[in-house]
């Protein structure tokens, strides 16, 4: 398989429209799907990348959701900070910003544990949700200098004295390049650069009398390096390019392709100058995206199978539980486990985290207490294979029809396959 | 003291002279009985000086002169040890002979690095990186090839992704850290849809086989607890480690059969001020291990085994935080009715130091084999110890 990034030249239906909106977004409704494959890939594909018009409740109701996100931050309520961001990826008109944000949520990994201070990891979050599409080096320096971040890698004092290795090493160990493509020296090096990047009251300030002016040498770059001509340093190794489409291709296929796709991806990542949304634009549109080998089988984070469920079914959900079921599913929003981020694949799944997507399953079928029943209904005839198709992409039929439609809706996303995406 | 001494050294004669203890051992095991084996895991590296220290050592005392506890705080266990104060709810057990302290245990040659050396731990091999496998799973999957009928449940209870220690089980893990966790939600009618939903195998080894078998493992192990009461049993403390103890005690409550557990207390990398958080967290071990070894010995049923290690031991001197830095050989505990009790793995030598840390004498897996042989029945073909003797710290059966 030669040159998979070759715009896909196959049909654009109700599958391909799917398995679009699963990956670069959360799943949709069934008239949504519907509306996309009548569209026709360019167009579709225009709308997911954000260049539609939003209508004007959908984006208010949206945009509710996020102001609610700095109230309950300021206030210090974890839960209800998790809740909020997880309705508006429900309440969402332009998910891949959410998925994106997800993305970049797990690779530049900040825990509150550590941090401790809501605001300024939702300070964070607003940094990986409106510069998450555009050049990678924009997010970079921005996420560089972020207080949460600072925070976390203790970067808040960091002087030539006593210069700060563990922010050097994260830049490259994890936000850059991976292990083996750099040196321990180049880590010493660098963090002479960072020296001067310091925490003053809740924000970045470059001390000029902290920094080291002396000559270094990272990567093969000398000179009186600062910390930004460390992190230009970093992404002009051909390795950077690679090291970040392995880790796309992990989150928007389920898996690592072959390695002669992932130089393919990283030439793409390339020409674009790693500018996000230009290279989805290519990315989704390609003949690797659309490939047999990327449909379905990904098993979602316990993030993507809550909000999935429920813009499917277009269904509401009380923000605090939803919260409290990610949570027993494994995954925290701003609080992964630890530099590395969260679980993938298979790691997300062992008896207890199952049991919690079972029980979310059941208790939204149920429409228990707290909980909101589902908004809209199917027409009387419910049809149940357009429910099968957009919950589990295929046709299974329940052994009898239930009575509410969310019952049935919950026999759907009992199967396995509900797990996947 | 003198009695048991006379036990342990002529087991032979001790048989003919029908000593009571002796004689519940004395029949053949019954092969239907169930067995546990309790792992606890002391992350972090456990100063194992400061569990169970020298007496009257002039040279720990020039070594460690913020650390060392006085003597008199000291709790002796025989004339040359003494186990640390928050440790003495643990003395009754040591002195019953249901305790066996194993002195200079570890691994060489040494690795200081916390991941290194839990690997190490977890997989039983030294000399190479091993991610997949670690000794229990390999020991369950050589002992299932001879006895078909083999069953054990393994239970992870402990933070984080599943323990390599537990790598290459033919058994399912079941994962929880509360019994509410197995909990599927709605009626039969809706467990049924569940459960028929992961029956067969559509391709083996996907993603969906996947999700089939732990959901199917975990309905089984939910049905299990279903009718055991969700109240922890009394005794145990609501702290992290009681709470895992806790757990266990319901677990070997409701299931019947075999059983193995991974828990674990963190916390013991203690670079800095160690007596503000060491003596916190032995109090808490000593709390939960008695708790859970007196509700195993009323049980009534099965027989169970407590294995405390940690990757390594600390530095024998203390640094300038008044704190201790990675150093090599520790100190492991085993508990349960079957250990022979008392201390072994030589003594602590504070004048053969191996750069400055305590020498291993004892080869950890040595210890796993007495914990194999008396838990299934056989040492591992697997695990192949350096250096170091069987020490037999399970009784002969």
């Amino acid at each position: 398989m030669r040159d998979m990034m070759r715009p896909y030249t196959g049909t654009f239906g109700m599958k391909e429209a799917r398995h679009l909106l699963c990956r670069a977004g959360f799943g949709a409704t069934y008239s949504e799907v519907t509306a996309h494959a009548k569209l026709g890939l360019r167009d579709s594909l225009a709308l997911v990348l954000g260049s539609g018009v939003i209508e004007d409740s959908r984006y208010r109701n949206w945009q509710h959701k996020r102001a609610m996100s700095a109230r309950v931050a300021i206030r210090g309520e974890i839960e209800a900070l998790q809740g909020a961001w997880l309705l508006s990826a429900v309440a969402s008109p332009f998910p891949l910003q959410e998925k994106m944000a997800l993305f970049w949520h797990d690779h530049f990994a900040t825990a509150n544990a550590k941090v401790d201070d809501l605001v300024a990891m939702n300070n964070q979050m607003s940094l990986f949700l409106h510069k998450g599409l555009g050049r990678f080096r924009e997010l970079l320096g921005a996420v560089a200098k972020d207080p949460a971040m600072l925070v976390f890698l203790d970067g808040s004092k960091n002087s030539k004295e006593n210069p700060n290795e563990n922010f050097a090493r994260e830049v490259m160990e994890l936000f850059t390049l991976g292990i083996g493509h750099y040196q321990e020296r180049d880590i010493k090096e660098a963090a002479r650069a960072f020296t001067g990047w310091q925490l003053a009251s809740g924000q970045f300030r470059f001390v000029k009398n902290a920094h080291d002016s002396g000559s270094k040498s990272v990567l093969g770059s000398k000179g009186n390096l600062g910390g930004d001509d460390v992190l230009d340093v970093c992404l002009s190794q051909k390795h950077n390019a690679e090291f970040l489409a392995a880790k796309l291709c992990r989150f928007y296929l389920g898996k690592v392709p072959p390695r002669q796709q992932i130089i393919e991806v990283a030439e793409a990542l390339r020409q674009e100058k790693l500018h996000m949304r230009k290279f989805l634009a290519r990315f989704f549109a390609s003949e690797l995206f659309f490939d047999s080998a990327y449909r379905i089988g990904r098993i979602k984070s316990p993030v993507e199978f809550v909000v999935s469920a429920l813009r499917s079914l277009d269904a509401k959900f009380s923000a605090t539980q939803l919260a409290k079921r990610c949570r027993a599913m494994g995954q925290e929003l701003f609080n992964p486990p630890g530099v590395a981020g969260w679980p993938e694949g298979r790691d997300w799944i062992n008896s207890a985290t199952i049991a919690a997507r079972y029980r979310f399953v059941t208790d939204l079928a149920k429409g228990k207490d707290g909980i909101l029943k589902v908004r809209s209904k199917l027409p009387e005839r419910t049809q149940l294979d357009e429910l099968s198709f957009v919950l589990l992409g295929m046709k299974v039929k329940p052994p009898r029809r239930f009575d509410a439609l969310i019952e049935n809706a919950g026999f759907f996303l009992a199967q396995p396959e509900a797990q996947l995406g | 003291m003198k009695r048991r001494q006379f036990l342990k050294t002529s087991s032979a004669s001790a048989l003919t002279l029908g000593f009571s203890p002796l004689l519940r051992f004395a029949h053949s095991p019954d092969s239907k009985k169930e067995r546990r084996l309790i792992l606890v895991e002391l992350t972090g590296g456990n100063d194992a000086l400061n569990m169970v220290t020298p007496r009257h050592s002039k040279s720990l005392r020039l070594l460690r002169p913020t650390l060392l506890r006085s003597e008199d705080q000291l709790i002796p266990i025989s004339e040359k040890y003494a186990l640390h104060p928050n440790l003495a709810g643990m003395l009754p057990i040591f002195k019953s002979g249901q305790m066996s302290i194993i002195n200079n245990v570890g691994y060489l040659p040494t690795n200081r690095s916390h991941f290194r050396s839990l690997d190490i731990w977890h997989s039983g091999i030294t000399d190479k990186v091993e991610t997949q496998r670690g000794w229990v799973g390999r020991a369950l999957k050589e002992q299932q090839k001879v006895d078909k009928k083999l069953d054990v449940s393994l239970f992870h209870l402990a933070d984080g992704p599943l323990p390599l220690c537990f790598g290459g089980s033919p058994f399912p893990i079941t994962t929880l850290k509360t019994l509410d966790d197995l909990r599927f939600g709605g009626g039969s009618e809706v467990q049924e849809i569940i459960r028929k939903a992961s029956e067969g195998e559509k391709r083996k080894g996907s993603d969906a086989d996947f999700l089939k078998k732990t959901t199917r493992s975990a309905l089984e192990a939910a049905k299990k607890i279903g009718a055991t009461s969700r109240k922890t049993p009394d005794g145990f403390s609501k702290d992290h480690f009681g709470r895992q103890m806790g757990l266990v005690a319901s677990l070997a409550q409701a299931f019947r059969g075999n059983q193995i557990f991974f828990t674990h207390l963190t916390g013991f990398d203690t670079h800095a001020v160690q007596n503000e958080s060491q003596p916190v967290l032995l109090a808490s071990l000593s709390r939960g291990l008695v708790a859970l070894q007196k509700f195993l010995g009323n049980l009534g049923f099965g027989e169970s085994t407590i294995l405390v290690y940690s990757e390594f031991g600390r530095r024998v001197k203390e640094n300038a935080s008044r704190g201790t830095d990675h150093g090599a050989a520790g100190t492991a505990l085993l508990l349960g009715d079957q250990v022979r009790g008392g201390l072994f793995g030589g003594d602590i030598d504070l004048g053969n130091l191996l750069a400055g840390d305590l020498r291993p004498n004892v080869d950890f897996r040595t210890v796993y084999q007495d914990v194999l042989s008396g838990v299934l029945g056989r040492e591992s073909k697997s695990l192949k110890p350096d250096f170091g003797q069987m020490l037999r710290l399970i009784r002969p059966k």
